[in-house]
């Protein structure tokens, strides 16, 4: 069996590097030399983020409380300060959100902006007397291409705590992420802990009394990687006691269980 | 060979190759493509040193990798969004099993498909494909023969569903 698949295999290959149309070398070496290029423009676009969150340019609702020094390239974890913005979101199309739930329309209940890419968090409350409810986050292009991810519907019942985590190539030697999720209200503060670098704090924002639970979002850049390890997010209520506890998940639904092969955390 | 000449040697050579690997574990020759070029990209930047190498294709093959990891962890999430628009037109001219084989691939997990590809796609022993993926060699080992076992009973059923259909 062992060599029938290999042939299987080494003949798709083949057939697939049959297809392939190699651009001039001449255009290779040009996205090279602009690559270089625009990772020394875009990593002054990074200082200047992070300098106007730090000077509270458009201080958050959901916002950390440390900042990481701005990344020449980066190689840990990197919490961006980033505004989320609460409501409706009109920029783009957001085709394929809250596909797991009948609906007319799709609700965003959140929206940022983060070095040209638009995340968006879209939920329907609980229908009458469930404890459940739909909700999905994206993370765009302005063109509106990019990723989405769907949680909750009638099978996922809610907890305390859930956390969605997307990721998406960023600047420098880098990918911009980001976590979030719905919390219950009763959690005041929120903490991503990665594998490296520093600790993100944030706070969760209001979803309002249509919802049992309140959303929270926190963004970073973290080093593109072969082998994904995930990152943890605790929730502390105002008493400062840890009430809750997730992994990050890189796919649909929930889960908050410690993923195989993840460190055990301290 | 020498400096600018072998690149574009080294460039003619491996992309079809990696284009090929990568189009298998991505399951679209765009993406593929895609991740290969800004590869090479990064490796024109870097010929000097890379050419060097015992196997500059080995370095290539890692960045697109993690380039096509990226972009498959987007790709987990669309998996719904192409389950919703239904199965890829089948390829007139590719044959029937490697279609199958083609299908079967894509329903298995991302670490699962890429110890295939680089095993039996690329032709690497295992060590090798352990030290591209930055895994220790027994999981490589286990990996492999849960992806065996996976696909198997992904092209049994396969058969099966085209079995029901005719």
């Amino acid at each position: 069996m062992h060599d029938e698949l290999h042939r299987q295999i080494a003949q798709l290959v083949t057939d697939h590097a049959d297809r392939a149309n190699p651009p001039p070398v001449a255009a290779i070496r040009r996205r090279g030399r602009r690559r270089r290029a625009r990772l020394a423009a875009v990593t002054a676009g990074v200082v200047l983020v992070l300098v106007a969150g730090a000077l509270g340019v458009d201080r958050l609702t959901s916002r950390l409380t440390t900042l990481a020094p701005t990344p020449r390239s980066v190689t840990v974890f990197t919490p961006l300060d980033v505004k989320v913005h609460i409501g409706p979101f009109q920029g783009i199309d957001h085709p394929g959100m809250l596909e797991r739930c009948v609906g007319d329309k799709v609700e965003v209940r959140a929206w940022a902006q983060v070095l040209g890419k638009i995340w968006l968090l879209a939920a329907r409350p609980p229908p009458s007397g469930k404890n459940w409810i739909c909700w999905s986050d994206s993370l765009r292009e302005a063109t509106g291409a990019g990723i989405i991810a769907e949680h909750g519907g009638p099978s996922d019942r809610l907890t305390l705590l859930q956390a969605s985590h997307l990721a998406t190539a960023g600047v420098a030697k880098s990918e911009l992420s980001v976590i979030g999720g719905p919390v219950t209200k009763q959690a005041t503060r929120l903490r991503i802990v990665p594998r490296t670098g520093r600790a993100l704090d944030l706070v969760p924002f209001d979803a309002g009394p249509e919802f049992p639970v309140n959303f929270y979002a926190g963004f970073f850049l973290e080093p593109n990687k072969t082998n994904w390890m995930p990152e943890r997010v605790i929730a502390y209520d105002k008493t400062g006691r840890r009430i809750a506890e997730c992994w990050a998940a890189t796919r649909d639904g929930n889960t908050c269980d410690r993923p195989k092969g993840a460190p055990q955390p301290p | 060979m020498r400096g600018d000449d072998d690149f574009e040697d080294f460039y003619q050579a491996s992309y079809p190759r990696l284009v090929g690997q990568l189009t298998v574990m991505t399951g679209s020759l765009e993406d593929a493509e895609d991740a290969v070029q800004e590869a090479f990209a990064r490796a024109s930047t870097r010929w000097a040193r890379l050419r060097a190498y015992e196997a500059p294709e080995a370095w290539v093959r890692r960045v697109a990798l993690n380039l096509a990891t990226s972009g498959l962890r987007r790709a987990r999430r669309q998996l719904v969004a192409l389950a919703r628009l239904g199965a890829a037109t089948a390829e007139p001219t590719q044959a029937t099993d490697r279609l199958a084989i083609q299908a079967g691939l894509r329903r298995l997990p991302l670490r699962q498909r890429q110890v295939l590809v680089l095993h039996y796609g690329a032709d690497l022993p295992v060590e090798e494909v352990a030290r591209q993926l930055r895994v220790p060699t027994g999981t490589v080992k286990s990996r492999l023969a849960r992806a065996r076992a996976a696909l198997g009973v992904h092209l049994e059923e396969g058969q099966e569903e085209r079995g029901h259909a005719r």
